[in-house]
């Protein structure tokens, strides 16, 4: 089950709000690359991985993104408060501001609606983890796109910090296919799926 | 044979098998990304003082450079063992390879397999971390990890000078941070000493502030709400 801690994983405070930013960083939390289907995609995976230690890495991996998820809508949140009428009409926010107001709502940076065809789930662990490798880089790659267009230190020093995490991510997958392959033959690593109990020649 | 495999050998000369001289310049000179710096492996890294220091890694070198130094493991010197759970049954580097009988052979059961490296085709591989190079819960929590060998900033990284966090947050950071660790690394004795550690510390440093139940009123609901602005840093309060 879920427990939520009432408090971000690292703190955000924008003095400035800025929505030429909100209506990019809104890419990170419902975007093809974001912490919306990073987390999906984690907490999905984990129920076909035939061994315990992946099971415990997806579900906090899962979480932890689930964490950034609310710290990425904290930053649009913040944002995009105390906007005057005159500041919505001359910026790229206005569609978005259009159809959800001062909302935080999952989307592509092009008005795309999140869907959950930006992630998979193959039932492999080997596809899986590397599934999981790519999306870590590719978060990771989305991030620094975004400390580029960023000036705001406020806003770079969250960026900074959930790309940093990406990452820690990366390695600790790389360490679960390692745990994979360490429980398969070498010889052949494609034998069978080790997530079917009746995998042939078990 | 060890350091062919590696492709660092130790009179200076920095092109062996394999080893990359483009991007990603770690000695910490400024250079243009994507453009090799000369100077990486023949002179001493400026910050551990190596030469052939091979670190792509700032902070690792704080430590000195994690490859030159013996392995706290096996005693060798250009020791590639990065701690695998298989370091269980000590670290296999340091017995013969019963195929090869090489001493660091990290191969632990390729059969017939010549180059006996650990490595088979159409499959990638891991490079595991240990935990010599740790942050302080403070600093893991700026830097987004407790392992300085895992940070790796973006070239002229603007970053905020004075984070504002508390005590209890940075602990709370480092101690999810090396539950993510022991998930991969199950047997590591020395990440579960440091884990409760971790915990007694926290547990002083964050007390009662996250238990509705202190007080008179039920208080889970009371803002400030984590995504709501705040003009005071979080030390204050």
């Amino acid at each position: 089950m879920f427990v939520y801690e009432k408090q971000l994983q690292y703190p955000v405070r924008i003095r400035k709000p800025d929505q030429r930013m909100a209506s990019v960083i809104i890419s990170q939390y419902g975007g093809p690359d974001g912490e919306l289907g990073a987390s999906l995609r984690y907490l999905s995976q984990r129920y076909s991985m035939p061994y315990d230690e992946l099971k415990g890495l997806l579900t906090d991996i899962g979480t932890e993104e689930l964490g950034h998820l609310e710290m990425v809508g904290s930053m649009i949140h913040q944002l995009t408060r105390d906007l005057s009428d005159c500041q919505i009409q001359d910026s790229a926010f206005a569609p978005y501001f259009t159809d959800h107001g001062l909302g935080v709502y999952p989307q592509f940076a092009s008005g795309q609606p999140y869907h959950a065809a930006a992630m998979a789930v193959k039932g492999d662990p080997i596809t899986d983890l590397h599934e999981d490798l790519a999306a870590e880089q590719k978060a990771r790659t989305t991030y620094e796109n975004l400390i580029h267009l960023a000036d705001d230190p406020d806003v770079i020093d969250v960026l900074r910090f959930l790309r940093a995490r990406e990452i820690v991510h990366y390695q600790r997958f790389a360490e679960a296919l390692a745990l994979v392959q360490d429980r398969l033959e070498e010889k052949n690593f494609y034998a069978f799926n080790p997530a079917f109990q009746c995998g042939c020649g078990k | 044979m060890r350091n062919e495999y590696i492709g660092v050998s130790i009179d200076g000369d920095a092109r062996g098998a394999g080893q990359s001289r483009s991007a990603g310049c770690g000695c910490g000179a400024r250079q243009p990304r994507y453009t090799a710096c000369e100077n990486q492996r023949t002179q001493p890294c400026s910050r551990c003082g190596q030469v052939n220091c091979t670190c792509q890694n700032h902070s690792v070198c704080d430590d000195g450079c994690y490859q030159t130094k013996p392995c706290s493991r096996c005693g060798n010197d250009n020791c590639t063992c990065q701690n695998r759970s298989a370091c269980d049954d000590g670290c296999y580097q340091t017995k013969p390879c019963s195929r090869c009988g090489n001493d660091n052979c990290t191969c632990q059961h390729h059969a017939g397999n010549t180059r006996c490296n650990g490595h088979t085709p159409a499959m990638v591989y891991a490079a595991h971390h240990d935990l010599d190079s740790l942050y302080c819960a403070e600093k893991a929590l700026f830097r987004g990890t407790l392992f300085g060998c895992l940070d790796k900033p973006m070239c002229h990284e603007r970053c905020m000078e004075n984070p504002c966090f508390t005590q209890c947050q940075a602990d709370k950071f480092a101690i999810w941070e090396l539950r993510l660790y022991l998930n991969t690394h199950p047997c590591d004795q020395q990440a579960q000493a440091l884990m409760r550690k971790l915990v007694s510390q926290m547990d002083e440093d964050c007390g009662c502030a996250f238990n509705p139940d202190c007080g008179n009123r039920w208080s889970w609901t009371e803002g400030p709400w984590p995504w709501e602005y705040q003009h005071c840093c979080g030390k204050e309060a």
